[in-house]
């Protein structure tokens, strides 16, 4: 049955990105790549929701905000636990919602991970600029207090739900596997060694662009650079310290890139404050 | 034709190719023309060029790093197989509020403001690469008497179509954004194209900057079609 769920925004909470594949293949242009800064919490939500795995959802950055959605449809929140509630009552992660009326989806400062994604069933009414609704283009929609979306659905999923993933919690550092990136060597091994064993702190702005990480290590000064191409994932040591780059990053950089993390992702659900360290 | 020096993995699914870390025109035709050749082998998805190096992206089910690597190796790219470039002729209304940093410029070069417009209106500049943002060129050679540093500290918002300048570099800013240039004027023409969200600049082409009244600057930012100079 044909459904319609209007999405607006009464709180963005710390920040809200609409997200969906991206804009792979368009770097060339200076256009980063973007996409879900955790791509698996969006699929899984998608999934339930019997839809693309890189169909639009709305990205939460660690504080649920306050959304009144409106109409009929389904809907299933995926990443992080940000308490959230419909109507005043707790609801679940990682299962499909079935809306008929009016609700307030709101959420709290997140728990576990730091990013949560609403996913609903159907075609996100929003303008595309190289087949993206993503931020970073003229003409495309971004989200704060008061902007408003239409999701339309021509038919129903049936009901499915998942086990909520685990995230990194507390102080244990995550580990993250690393390899050498190209101005590695430009590291005394005294350096080198350091960067391996201390563990880095999250900074306390985590945008999609970079993540900081700060630690008690003294930042070697290394020769400059032209600028010259980055990807997410790579580490770059700038003069006020390590940043990862994520999903929105610049595609050309010209600090020293020291590392490359593969699976850098996990690094997004961090909260600032939480730790992580690179292991060969 | 200049060969690059070095191919070396960049993670597991791309690879860097590095030339003469050093700003040369002829070293960044080079980079765009394996850029150019590369495109159209099995397996790389996206190519990236920078000043002086290149980052291949490929797809493990089609292709590996060695095979490439070889290929690489192997490549002699025609000389003049880039595409053919195209000229702009960007307007720029410079100083005042258009260009906050003119005046800093001007002492700091010791060069009058007029001179400083007129060394960088004069050269035809090239576009090295787009990186940055969206759209944003980076233009050279600037004219060695207009180098600055970069700003001690950046500026937390620079409006759309500001032209900034530092060491041999110049470039215009596509979109509101952070920027570490000096600001010395601003364009009042859209660097992405609204409809489609590509940029109007694309590596290799060629750029000139034509200085226009605050006049013709509000008349443009509306009806930039009224702009005819190419």
């Amino acid at each position: 049955m044909a459904s319609e769920l209007s999405i607006s925004c009464v709180h963005p909470g710390i920040g809200a990105w609409l997200v969906d594949g991206g804009r792979p293949g368009h770097r060339s242009l200076g256009i980063a790549g973007g996409g879900a800064a955790d791509p698996t919490a969006q699929r899984t939500a998608n999934r339930l929701l019997g839809q693309a795995p890189r169909s639009c959802c709305l990205e939460v950055y660690l504080h649920g905000g306050v959304w009144l959605l409106s109409g009929s449809g389904q809907i299933a929140l995926g990443g992080a636990d940000m308490n959230w509630r419909l109507n005043g009552q707790p609801v679940d992660r990682y299962s499909v919602l079935y809306l008929e009326g009016d609700y307030l989806l709101a959420g709290r400062a997140a728990v576990a991970g730091c990013r949560a994604y609403l996913g609903v069933r159907g075609e996100w009414q929003l303008p595309r600029r190289l087949g993206s609704v993503e931020a970073g283009l003229p003409g495309v929609s971004t989200v704060s207090a008061g902007f408003c979306v239409t999701v339309r659905a021509a038919t129903e999923t049936a009901f499915a739900n998942e086990l909520v993933p685990a995230y990194q919690h507390g102080d244990t550092p995550l580990q993250l596997r690393v390899q050498p990136g190209p101005e590695w060597s430009w590291l005394s091994t005294d350096d080198q060694r350091q960067l391996l064993r201390q563990p880095l702190q999250t900074g306390r702005l985590g945008d999609r662009q970079g993540l900081r990480l700060c630690s008690t290590w003294a930042i070697p000064t290394l020769p400059a650079m032209i600028s010259a191409p980055v990807l997410p994932g790579t580490v770059q040591l700038t003069p006020s310290g390590l940043i990862l780059l994520g999903p929105d990053a610049q595609t050309t950089g010209g600090y020293p890139r020291v590392l490359l993390v593969e699976k850098y992702q996990q690094a997004y659900q961090l909260r600032p404050g939480q730790w992580l360290s690179f292991t060969p | 034709m200049r060969k690059p020096r070095l191919v070396r993995r960049y993670g597991s699914t791309s690879l860097l190719i590095d030339w003469a870390p050093v700003i040369d025109p002829a070293i960044n035709a080079s980079v765009h023309r394996y850029a150019a050749a590369l495109r159209g082998v099995r397996g790389v998805s996206e190519c990236v060029p920078a000043y002086a190096s290149l980052l291949v992206s490929y797809s493990r089910e089609e292709t590996d790093y060695d095979s490439l690597a070889e290929q690489i190796y192997s490549l002699s790219p025609a000389v003049g197989s880039a595409n053919a470039t195209r000229l702009h002729i960007l307007p720029v209304c410079y100083g005042e509020a258009y260009g906050p940093e003119l005046p800093y410029a001007s002492q700091r070069l010791g060069l009058s403001e007029d001179t400083v417009i007129g060394l960088h209106t004069a050269p035809t500049y090239q576009v090295y690469f787009l990186g940055f943002r969206p759209g944003f060129a980076f233009l050279g050679a600037l004219d060695e008497r207009l180098a600055l540093p970069r700003l001690d500290s950046p500026r937390a918002r620079v409006p759309a179509g500001s032209v900034g300048i530092t060491g041999r570099q110049t470039g215009v800013y596509p979109g509101t954004s952070p920027g570490g240039w000096a600001i010395i004027g601003r364009c009042p023409l859209p660097l992405l194209d609204p409809g489609s969200g590509l940029p109007l600049l694309r590596p290799g082409d060629r750029v000139r900057f034509a200085t226009v009244t605050s006049q013709r600057f509000d008349e443009l930012l509306q009806r930039p079609d009224r702009w005819q100079a190419n």
